[in-house]
């Protein structure tokens, strides 16, 4: 093909969002890891590569990437093909349920897990009521096995993600394909590991990568294990220094590291990613399962359910408590703390009252939303451009948008502070605004819609992606040959066509969002403009009320009620049941 | 794509017009305060304040306390990289420990000068330390003691012998049992392993920090989280600044905490406040400071909330510099608080060589008891298990560089250097390459550091 | 309406040349084929006219204007995919509503217009499904409806029947060639199946590897067709090898293996001594009795190895010399001879068809 004006000015653009809202504000991280006023060094990448406290840093997050990365898949496949091709009793209500790890908010999430699994948690209770354990023999199961820990942990955190992808893929494979193997004596399991799993790699991929590079470079799991090993959490114990060279050069070689291997992968994986003629001529048929099967089925979803809805209940209970310490359940409940969660005991000595829960609340919905916005449009463009255009250097650009995942909240929050205030300033001076819009203090909302947009971004665009490529280019041939332009094409007919893609990718950005942290600290100066996350960090650290962490747990018990609220309400917005919306 | 640009515009835009913010009007005056205080402290200023400020000039107040995710390093690390950006629109830094002695060496201060009537009430020292700087350039704003929290409850569950002094730290029976915060990411924590290397002297202060850190279950990266953790029972015992401990005991009110100040072992601090050069609201912002070391000011620390003249909301837990208060608060029923004001001098402390050593101090430690924990902990277990050999637990806790060699690289490696705004190009330059230089030093040295502590550790774990 | 006109359009593919400098013109009202194997760039050229491809070399004119540079959307080209590419998210008539609404016509008159449409194919009673909900055939109708109902300046199909069954084929061919003439809808039908080319085109081009091999009428091509490898792809055929013995005017005699052979023209750059191909059509062969009445000339011995009755024809393989011949004709018209019977062959002279001899292989398989 003759180099195409058009798609180069595609590519601008979404090379100028990336440009603008990521690599310029990390900028000064490049430019302190690889620049001195003598000109470009490697001194600082070569100190980081020469020191085996480093290199054992990246060994042990790519072990920790690749066992979580199979052990949320190995939850989320079997999961995911139940739930789109088998109907058995309660699949509805465990469809929903499947996805609660995407609800659970951090700080109050991890106070769940400590009262869980702390010395004198519930875990240990039980185990002493049992008579498994003595007074004495408490176990501290954060130090029992921290690698193994934090597998289980990142796992049982990150199948939704493969689980949405993977079900959004099976709902657009055609079901004939599977026929026609069944047709020529392939067993039903050879159907699925020959015809039905390489048509759904697209999407099982986009789920993975994001699994593996979101646990490889994962942070607040590993130090609530104390698992100091990963390289993310050698980038964090310097972050906090003053333009520490060796720091930034160790964000650089983690980029460098995820661009390589993301290209890697996708090279194997792409080589079998196949488009299919076209999407299902009729819908994929939900095989009744057996007495036997059904059973194992509800057990399997009843099980994961279980296991994942332990942190959430024990937020629940502690948000409840008078008091728990060393039993299985608290000794006592009591509202208060939802009262004061909620406002209604407005002198409650835990909450400022410079804080507003509820609409803190509303906030992160509004911000969350904003960046599902940014993120999808950017995401379909990004889509369109990688699968639908052939160009030098296509390979690049997709590692780049896969970057925002591995880069430190911490490092684009503060190149945001660093970078933008500056322009808002000169905008104020020229008078086309009337307050920094670009500023924390004077208004963090633009910042953090965008920081959130970039940050999840990935989600959004491995989704599309896999859209895209499962989706055949002729229904979109036929829509030009009738006469719409690509704008309407796009508009009517390939992005209805993705919508379960594009939901999957929405949801995950929603929500990943709503729970967002370091960006939303820093970045939110003004009480006013709180995110929940951030409201709940101020309450939880308050060192001033016996009851901080216990009313902390209730607004976020609250933000998770809030968030499913969301998250149904959007579904039914589509006319379709939660769970349910990746049926075509 | 045209339409999905626009949507994407007018979404970025519609959001940044919603929310509130009130804008200033000229009769207010607006104050901007960089601070490690938590949000009960500055609501209380930020009332009691508006409410002299009115009284005194009839004019109101605004008081922005934006948040920087962190203490006192975050701090200096935040307004440097506004002063090299020119951007000059913080007026106050509160709270913050030692970093405005740094600060002042940098130029970024602002002299102040109080009325007679108010800095007569405010002692010169407390048990030795300078409550404030002679020129003006910070005043001490409240004072505080480093010591041990300490859960009984854990204590007596896995047998291990009671907290007597730092040294309990260090003992082996309390392996995964010690909460320590992490020493490049909290001045206060920093300021506390300052303490312990100054009391028992450079080598062995270096063996219990060392020996601490093979104890320590976790690494905070806040100051607050070991008391909480203490509190949790996830650890026994933890270094800990006095008041910390003090919201966690008053928190906890089970009796089951404990702080103990190591008598003749610890040192009292003053958490300044200082006005910051080309602060905007210049004169607002002395008042605040004015008002910070008055009487009016300094009984919220100390007096009960809500009693009159005291906090509205919150009982602060802090420590007063004016002696006054400490009878007024007694008076009015507070909690009694031992008066470091009246404690002996702690002769032991240096405060020039805890300045000179900050940094390489924080980072030495960093190397050798967070990024390398693991191997760490390895070597001590398998020390432990032989039965404590002198020369394994002497050989596990060498501190790599001596006292003189560590302070040296403090002054001449580790202190950044930074040209006045004022400095003429060349000579801002030739600094910026010296620098560099003594960057690459840094991070050259770092890696050494983390190269021989990791194959240490792993030969004594072997 | 309008001719459609190509220049010397060539489209390569990275070192492959999938059209080779085409040129064609398509006359209004036309139903023109593309014929050609799988492979041979038929497809690619249609997509070059609808735009999907933009050509490497040559133009394309649509009248008098040349919209080599006109993205698809505004080339006014229906197209018919091979597998349909209905939206499974709209109903049949959304479908076909959804060009008209392009065009930004009000939606009573798409609705009306959608509807007569969907009358034309007959498929009005099912305007309220989603495509998943038809059959193979009812699908392909509203993707005809759908290409015709924006009254494009060209139709263009792409191997719209090949994932039909046979019966279905060949009504649906009749159907579209019906819907062609009521709608005067000048169109461009790709095909690798030379009967659906035979039956329904008006003119057709038979393209090899990326060029046009031959073009011309149906009945043209077939009884006289330009080049040998057109006449093994256009039908059945018989290929004997042979020699030139003799010219007499237009006409020739050829040695064959099993005798002189008599051909009523030959191409006049053939003298005697040329190696050639003869090809005979299987209809235009004539069996005969081993006894009985036999025209003077082009008439040998020959030996029945096997027939295969068709219904409506009936064919027999007969040995004669070197060769196997295949004949065939109504059943009823076929003399009695079983396999291994001995029988007669009448070439008629008229039939013969002389081409210079090629390479091996360079003849179509048949």
């Amino acid at each position: 093909m003759r180099p195409d004006l058009k798609t180069w000015l595609l590519v601008l653009v979404v090379a100028a969002f990336l440009g603008l809202f990521f690599f310029y504000p990390i900028g000064s991280v490049f430019e302190s890891a690889l620049w001195e006023s003598t000109g470009p060094t490697l001194h600082y990448v070569g100190n980081v590569l020469s020191k085996s406290a480093t290199r054992a840093g990246f060994a042990s997050a790519l072990v920790l990437a690749s066992v979580a990365t199979l052990a949320a898949s190995l939850l989320a496949l079997p999961l995911a093909y139940l739930q789109a091709r088998t109907e058995f009793p309660g699949k509805r209500l465990f469809g929903a349920a499947i996805l609660v790890p995407l609800i659970l908010p951090p700080f109050v999430g991890a106070i769940g897990l400590k009262q869980v699994l702390g010395p004198y948690g519930a875990l240990n209770a039980a185990l002493a009521h049992l008579g498994v354990i003595g007074p004495a023999g408490a176990v501290d199961w954060f130090r029992a096995g921290p690698l193994a820990g934090v597998i289980i942990l990142q796992a049982l955190h990150l199948y939704p993600i493969i689980y949405l992808n993977v079900v959004a893929g099976l709902a657009n494979v055609d079901p004939s394909l599977e026929d026609a193997a069944r047709s020529v004596g392939a067993g039903p399991w050879r159907v699925l590991v020959r015809v039905t799993f390489p048509l759904i790699l697209p999407s099982y991929f986009a789920g993975a990568i994001i699994v593996f590079i979101w646990a490889m470079t994962d942070l607040g799991t590993p130090l609530m294990f104390n698992y100091r090993e990963p390289v993310a959490v050698q980038i964090f114990d310097r972050v906090s220094q003053p333009s520490n060279a060796e720091a930034n050069a160790l964000v650089v070689v983690l980029l460098a590291v995820v661009a390589l291997l993301y290209l890697g992968a996708r090279g194997l994986a792409g080589r079998q990613a196949f488009e299919m003629m076209a999407v299902a001529t009729r819908p994929p048929a939900a095989g009744r399962l057996g007495r036997g099967a059904a059973a194992m089925a509800v057990l399997l979803f009843g099980a994961v359910t279980l296991v994942a809805v332990l942190p959430h209940a024990a937020v629940v209970l502690y948000s409840l408590k008078t008091e728990w310490h060393g039993t299985v359940l608290p000794s006592g409940l009591t509202l208060a703390h939802h009262q004061a969660a909620l406002g209604l005991a407005p002198y409650e000595a835990a909450v400022p009252r410079s804080l507003r829960p509820l609409p803190s609340i509303w906030n992160s919905v509004v911000y969350s939303l904003g960046a599902v916005a940014v993120s999808l449009v950017l995401a379909v463009w990004t889509g369109y451009v990688l699968v639908r255009k052939r160009f030098a250097g296509r390979g690049v650009l997709d590692a780049l948008v896969m970057l925002p995942l591995a880069v430190p909240g911490l490092v684009l929050a503060f190149g945001y502070l660093n970078c933008y205030a500056d322009w808002g300033d000169r905008l104020v001076d020229a008078g086309v605004w009337s307050r920094n819009y670009l500023y924390p203090q004077t208004s963090p909302v633009a910042l953090l819609v965008a920081a959130y947009a970039v940050r999840r971004l990935p989600l959004a665009v491995r989704a599309a992606v896999a859209g895209f490529q499962q989706t055949s280019r002729t229904l979109e041939e036929a829509a030009l040959s009738v006469g719409a332009g690509p704008v309407r094409t796009l508009g009517r007919i390939t992005v209805p066509l993705i919508a379960a893609n594009l939901a999957a990718g929405a949801l995950l950005v929603f929500a990943m969002s709503m729970l967002e942290v370091s960006d939303s600290l820093i970045l939110a100066q003004d009480d006013a403009f709180n995110p929940v996350t951030r409201t709940i960090y101020r309450i939880y650290s308050n060192e001033y009320a016996v009851t901080g962490e216990a009313v902390a747990s209730a607004l976020g018990v609250w933000a998770m009620v809030f968030l499913a609220a969301a998250l149904v309400a959007a579904t039914a917005l589509m006319g379709k049941r939660l769970g349910a919306i990746f049926r075509a | 794509m045209r339409t999905a640009a626009a949507v994407a515009t007018l979404a970025l835009a519609g959001l940044a017009g919603c929310g509130g913010g009130a804008q200033p009007s000229a009769d207010t005056d607006t104050l901007v305060i960089f601070s490690p205080h938590s949000d009960e402290i500055r609501q209380e200023f930020t009332e009691a304040f508006q409410a002299w400020h009115r009284e005194r000039t009839g004019r109101e107040a605004e008081v922005s306390w934006p948040d920087i995710g962190g203490g006192g390093t975050q701090i200096l690390k935040r307004l440097q990289d506004k002063f090299r950006a020119g951007r000059y629109d913080v007026d106050l830094v509160f709270g913050g420990g030692p970093i405005v002695e740094q600060m002042k060496g940098l130029g970024m201060l602002q002299a102040v000068r109080l009325p007679p009537d108010v800095m007569s009430a405010v002692p010169r020292a407390a048990a030795g330390q300078p409550l404030y700087d002679p020129d003006g350039w910070w005043y001490g704003a409240a004072i505080s003691t480093f010591g041990l929290i300490y859960n009984n409850a854990v204590i007596r569950d896995k047998g291990l012998p009671p907290v007597r002094d730092w040294e309990t730290l260090a003992d082996p029976n309390y392996l995964g049992c010690v909460g320590a915060g992490d020493p490049a990411k909290s001045v206060s924590v920093l300021k506390a392993y300052e303490i312990i290397l100054q009391a028992y002297g450079y080598e062995r202060g270096m063996g219990i920090l060392v020996r601490m850190g093979a104890n320590a279950r976790e690494f905070y990266a806040t100051a607050g989280e070991v008391p909480r953790n203490c509190a949790q029972g996830f650890v026994a015992a933890g270094p800990c600044i006095d008041f910390y401990a003090f919201r966690q005991m008053l928190a906890e009110g089970g009796g089951n905490l404990g702080f103990l100040a190591p008598p003749g072992l610890t040192v009292v601090t003053c958490d300044p406040i200082a006005v910051l050069k080309g602060a905007p609201h210049r004169d607002a912002a002395e008042q605040f400071v004015e008002f910070v070391m008055r009487p009016e000011g300094q009984r919220l620390w100390m007096l009960p909330a809500g009693s009159p003249g005291g906090p509205r909301q919150y009982a602060l837990q802090r420590l007063a510099v004016l002696p006054a208060v400490y009878d007024e608060a007694a008076a009015r029923g507070a909690p009694a608080r031992v008066n470091p004001l009246a404690a002996p001098p702690a002769d032991f402390y240096d405060a020039a060589k805890e300045i000179a050593r900050q940094t390489v101090l924080a980072d030495y430690l960093r190397v050798a008891l967070v990024e390398n924990h693991a191997g760490l902990t390895k070597a001590w277990q398998k020390i432990i298990a032989g039965g404590l050999p002198a020369a394994g637990a002497a050989e596990l806790v060498r501190p790599l560089v001596s006292e003189e060699e560590m302070l040296r690289l403090g002054r001449e490696v580790w202190a950044p250097l930074l040209a006045p705004d004022d400095a003429p190009p060349e000579k801002k330059a030739e600094l910026k390459r010296q620098e560099e230089q003594r960057q690459r030093l840094r991070s050259d040295t770092e890696t050494r550091w983390s190269e021989a502590l990791r194959k240490r550790y792993e030969t004594l774990a072997k | 309406m309008i001719p459609l006109r190509l220049a010397h359009i060539t489209k390569r593919f990275g070192a492959v040349t999938a059209v080779d400098d085409v040129s064609l013109t398509v006359e209004p009202g036309e139903l023109f084929f593309l014929l050609g194997p799988s492979g041979c760039g038929k497809t690619t050229l249609l997509r070059v006219i609808a735009g999907f491809y933009e050509p490497d070399g040559g133009r394309i004119f649509f009248g008098d204007a040349d919209v080599t540079a006109v993205p698809p959307h505004r080339r006014r080209c229906g197209m018919v995919f091979q597998n349909y590419a209905l939206w499974p998210h709209m109903t049949v008539l959304e479908n076909l509503s959804f060009g008209l609404a392009v065009r930004g016509m009000g939606r009573a008159e798409r609705r009306s217009r959608a509807a007569a449409m969907l009358d034309v194919v007959q498929m009005g009673a099912y305007a309220r499904r989603k495509p998943t909900q038809l059959s193979g055939g009812q699908q392909q109708r509203v993707a005809l409806a759908r290409a015709l109902v924006i009254e494009p300046d060209f139709l263009l199909l792409d191997e719209p029947l090949s994932n039909l069954d046979a019966r279905l084929r060949r009504e649906m061919r009749a159907e579209i060639r019906r819907i062609q003439r009521a709608t005067g809808v000048t169109s461009i039908y790709v095909t690798h199946d030379q009967d659906e080319a035979l039956a329904m085109a008006d003119r057709l081009a038979v393209v090899r590897d990326g060029r046009i091999e031959a073009a011309g009428r149906p009945r043209d091509l077939y009884l006289d067709p330009p080049t040998l490898w057109a006449a093994g792809f256009l039908g059945a055929t018989n290929l004997v090898d042979g020699r030139i013995r003799g010219r007499d005017a237009g006409a020739a005699v050829v040695d064959t293996s099993f005798g002189p052979l008599r051909a009523a023209r030959a191409p006049a750059d053939l003298g005697p001594g040329a190696d050639v191909t003869i090809s005979v059509r299987p209809e235009a062969v004539r069996l005969l009795a081993a006894e009985g009445p036999a025209p003077a000339a082009n008439v040998y011995a020959a030996t029945v190895e096997a027939r295969t009755f068709q219904g409506e024809t009936e064919q027999a393989r007969v040995r004669l010399g070197g060769v196997e011949v295949t004949v065939s004709d109504r059943p009823t018209d076929l003399p009695p001879v079983g396999p291994g019977g001995a029988a007669r062959v009448h070439v008629p002279a008229e039939a013969v068809r002389v081409y210079a001899r090629q390479a091996a292989g360079a003849a179509a398989s048949v």
